[in-house]
């Protein structure tokens, strides 16, 4: 009997979504009786990055939740920061992310895929791991990842990640989001302040989170979706204490042009990162010979990156995957000059030219640019009526690419547990309705966040018995394909 | 000069009140800004003391130094028995009148000192009569005031568990260093000044370390104790 | 929601279930605070403030060093019992907020001024770390009503004793204006501040109890333990 009226329920449910009617009767009574009272939604998501623009996405794309009165508060204008249709492929902006798999299956199923521009999106296929200090290295790609008897079948992929602007995922989701329309989009505003409404004869809002934004209005939100970043005010609305701590290091960026397409060549190719003791340097395929860097060092020598000249900067970023450490810490008290410096070194070093990327020949005008690292995550990502999304959850070291796809993970579940609530009949700002959310995605997000704290810190060590232990363990996964294959089914989001 | 007469009743008052007044205004405590701390020593043990610290660079801080200060002050001989701790007092004083001048050093540095870096180098048989049993508590007492003194004109605001731990290292590296001059034959105890700063960077990188592991440790216990709570374990 | 009785300015500070509990313990009530008038500035011709007496300066280095542990623990007590009041009580998040608010202005005025005035911290601090943070997660985990229990005894001890560190000051202020001698700054300000967070320690008071913190069951054993390891507590900072 019981199951019986759930699944009668649920018909009635699909058929008659009650949510929208109601907060719309409850819209009408407000709109009729005070004009001045807030203009109430479902769901407000305060930021509009790729983790805000995906639930936003997501919320409007899947059946169940396509009902909710949903609105999204951006303080910068989203029109402006678009990506051009016709941008030209000589020019690449300096915020980069690696799409994992997982993430780009999420964008495929709520319809922003197809949206994203493509030529501008870089597939790779192998990543090439070593040590700064002993050379030990490991190779990422799935051929060798896979055991003698399971080889890989033609069929399935053989990308790791896919490498994307981060203004060519927001344009994605933005595209998808104006095809999908439904949402009432406040651009360029700002939130001025976030207060707990008050019980009046008509409507009780005591537990609900009511905005104020710069051009005057004010909101009433039933779940307040907070995507606004490593500083969130959403956050600190809900008094959610965030703990942590800072790296000390900063994160170099930079848009480059090799030599070549490649050590692969066009079909294959291949991220490089080495672990230097202050941090490791990265550099990251893009379409055609271009490349992007992310170098995280401290922050006297980001300083001293920033400050040189296009060449000695372009030597500098050569000389990191190919000189020893010492000849590098020598070349970051040097304030000009490294060029002349670095060619004469690297006549006596030796050098394997195949197991390192190609020559850099230009770094991209004006895009050499830092940030400083550290390592955040909020005590719970839901309170009454708000949840947090993306980096205002948590703020992670982006020596494992991770961060992004955190976000657009917890984007996937959020929608998940919206439409669940939905289904079900609960209130969507409910603490047990978000109990789902939390539950699902923070013990993961904390895995992950006590792996690349740990990996920093073990090789942050320059010297003693832990430099041997550390690539003598490199060197055992490298040769163990199955626990390699573990390694990187983890990394690509997969379960 | 003839001997100034101390009639017996001063005599006693002036014992009594240089044990206990001593001893209280000596004690760490409340520093006022608008009233100003009564001097360490009551006047008449001031003068005596004074006046020998200028015989010890011949004398030593012997007995025979305090008899001749006694005598320069303007008291008779015998009045050293007015300190009850001897060439100890003596000893105190130096140390004392030097930290309190820290002060003033630090505000207004003079060349030839580097104000909280500059070690006072009391010697071996300074260091030797504070080490006797009787006086040991004493000495620590100085020495601890020494480095509370040296840590608040470097301008620290700690009020936790790391204000014994900084005066504790303090104390420790800057008896070392004493102990280290005692035998050090450089010019203008060079070796002894880089002793003390090597020292130094040592405590600051074992510092520095202990402090992450202990941010590592908080950290990890909140998100072992968030994690559970996500799981719906009710703790 | 009873209305609070209005009280004579003199006994103002005096919360009821201050005056009720000494009451039921029948232990000989507080003399009344001389609390009317604030301490006269300096006058003209007054003298400057004379040094402090060695008791004097004792009595204020244990006095600031007893309150900077106790606002410690108070801090960390509402921190622990934070997130497991909020979860199951959504609604009390604005009252958590606003004592936790003010225990943290209390915490940071006593550290900066026994950094200025260069008092020691107790050496207990890590102990008293640990036994405020279980005390308020134990409170918390026993529910609602024992959190607040824990809060209003905590808040009755802290007040009794805020009290009478007002008292004593107040005597010494009055001995300098008989003798014709200035206040100064220190001391005045002092009283000023001790006032004031005695008074918001009295208001968490009221809270509590409006909260059901009477509820609590076991009350009388819950609040007994607390008050009694609170004056414990405070007699061991004052000494080491």
């Amino acid at each position: 009997m019981p199951s019986r009226l759930l699944v009668r329920t649920h018909r009635v449910l699909r058929s008659a979504p009650v949510f929208p009617l109601r907060a719309g009767l409850l819209q009408q009574r407000s709109a009729s009786s005070t004009s001045s009272g807030p203009d109430i939604y479902d769901v407000v998501c305060v930021g509009g990055g790729p983790a805000g623009l995906s639930l936003l996405t997501g919320l409007r794309a899947n059946a169940i939740t396509a009902g909710l009165r949903v609105a999204l508060i951006e303080g910068q204008d989203l029109q402006k920061n678009r990506l051009a249709k016709d941008a030209p492929l000589s020019s690449f902006s300096n915020r980069c992310s690696s799409l994992t798999p997982a993430s780009v299956k999420n964008l495929e199923d709520i319809g922003a895929w197809s949206h994203a521009n493509t030529a501008r999106i870089q597939p790779y296929q192998e990543m090439q791991v070593w040590d700064g200090v002993t050379d030990a290295r490991i190779s990422f790609d799935w051929d060798s990842a896979r055991s003698g008897l399971t080889p890989r079948s033609p069929s399935q992929s053989t990308t790791i990640a896919y490498m994307i602007e981060n203004i060519n995922t927001t344009t994605t989701l933005l595209s998808r989001l104006s095809e999908l329309g439904g949402v009432d989009i406040f651009s360029a505003t700002k939130v001025a302040s976030i207060e707990l409404g008050t019980d009046t004869e008509q409507l009780d809002l005591s537990s609900w989170p009511i905005l104020t934004l710069s051009n005057g209005k004010t909101l009433a939100a039933r779940l307040l979706v907070g995507a606004d970043g490593a500083n969130s005010p959403v956050r600190s609305f809900a008094d959610i204490p965030s703990r942590g701590y800072d790296y000390n290091r900063h994160g170099v960026v930079a848009s480059l042009t090799l030599s070549g397409p490649g050590r692969g060549g066009v079909d294959h190719k291949i991220a490089y990162q080495r672990f230097l003791p202050s941090g490791p340097i990265a550099m990251l395929p893009l379409p055609g010979n271009m490349a992007t860097l992310v170098w995280s060092t401290t922050p006297e020598r980001a300083a001293v990156l920033k400050s040189l000249s296009q060449k000695d900067f372009v030597a500098m970023v050569n000389a990191g995957f190919r000189l020893s450490y010492t000849d590098l810490e020598y070349l970051h008290t040097m304030p000009s000059g490294q060029e002349e410096e670095i060619e004469w070194r690297l006549k006596h070093t030796p050098v394997n030219e195949q197991a390192i990327p190609m020559k850099v020949a230009e770094v991209q005008q004006g895009t050499v640019a830092s940030f400083p690292l550290k390592m955040r995550h909020a005590d719970t990502y839901t309170g009454e009526r708000v949840a947090l999304v993306g980096d205002a959850a948590h703020t992670i070291h982006p020596l494992a690419g991770q961060g992004l796809n955190q976000g657009q993970g917890d984007a996937a579940s959020l929608v998940r547990t919206i439409s669940q609530a939905v289904q079900t009949g609960q209130d969507i700002g409910s603490v047990l309705a978000l109990e789902a959310y939390n539950s699902e995605r923070y013990a993961e997000n904390n895995a992950m966040l006590g792996v690349c704290d740990k990996l920093h810190r073990l090789y942050s060590v320059e010297s003693g018995p832990i430099v041997g232990l550390r690539s003598l363990g490199l060197r055992a996964v490298n040769a163990m394909g199955p626990v390699k294959g573990f390694f990187m089914e983890r990394a690509a989001g997969g379960s | 000069m003839p001997p100034t007469h101390i009639s017996n009743a001063a005599f006693k008052t002036l014992r009594a009140s240089s044990r206990c007044s001593t001893a209280a205004a000596q004690r760490c405590l409340y520093h006022s800004y608008e009233r100003p701390a009564s001097p360490p020593f009551p006047p008449a043990e001031s003068a005596i003391l004074s006046s020998a610290l200028s015989h010890v660079p011949s004398y030593g801080f012997t007995s025979d130094a305090l008899k001749l200060g006694a005598r320069d002050a303007g008291y008779l001989d015998a009045s050293t028995n007015l300190l009850p701790r001897g060439v100890f007092d003596l000893v105190s004083y130096h140390l004392v009148t030097q930290r309190l001048a820290l002060r003033d050093s630090v505000q207004f540095p003079s060349h030839s000192e580097q104000g909280a870096g500059k070690i006072l180098g009391v010697g071996a048989k300074a260091i030797a009569i504070m080490a006797q049993p009787t006086y040991v508590p004493a000495s620590f007492a100085e020495l601890a005031r020494l480095a509370d003194e040296i840590w608040f004109l470097a301008g620290d605001t700690s009020v936790d568990t790391s204000w014994y731990t900084k005066r504790a290292s303090l104390s420790a590296i800057y008896s070392a260093a004493e102990v280290f001059m005692t035998q050090d034959t450089s010019k203008d105890f060079v070796e002894t000044e880089q002793f003390f700063d090597a020292r130094l960077e040592d405590a600051i990188k074992v510092g520095g370390f202990l402090g992450s592991l202990g941010e590592w440790v908080s950290y990890t216990g909140h998100s072992a104790v968030n994690v559970l709570r996500s799981k719906g374990v009710r703790i | 929601m009873t209305a609070r009785p209005t009280y004579s300015p003199l006994f103002d500070f005096l919360a009821p279930s201050i005056v009720t509990s000494r009451r039921l313990h029948t232990s000989p009530p507080s003399p009344p605070p001389i609390d009317a008038s604030p301490p006269t500035s300096t006058p003209k011709n007054a003298s400057p403030p004379p040094p402090l007496t060695p008791s004097q300066s004792a009595f204020l280095d244990s006095a600031l060093r007893v309150n900077q542990a106790g606002e410690l623990a108070a801090v960390l007590i509402y921190s622990a019992q934070n997130p497991l009041l909020i979860k199951s009580h959504p609604h009390l998040r604005p009252l958590m907020k606003h004592m936790y608010d003010q225990e943290a202005g209390h915490f940071a005025f006593f550290n900066t001024l026994l950094a200025k005035h260069r008092i020691r911290p107790t050496a207990l601090y890590p102990v008293w770390t640990l036994a405020a943070t279980a005390l308020g997660w134990g409170t918390a985990f026993m529910g609602r009503e024992a959190a607040m229990a824990c809060t209003e005894a905590v808040e009755t001890e802290i007040g009794g004793h805020y009290n009478e560190q007002v008292r004593v000051l107040l005597d010494w202020v009055e001995k300098l204006e008989e003798r014709g001698e200035g206040v100064g700054e220190e001391l005045g300000g002092l009283v000023e501040a001790l006032r004031r967070i005695r008074d918001e320690e009295l208001e968490h008071l009221d809270h509590a109890v409006e909260n059901d913190a009477k509820e609590a069951r076991p009350y009388e054993l819950l609040t007994e333990v607390i008050r009694g390891g609170c004056r414990g507590a405070i007699w061991v900072s004052e000494r080491v």
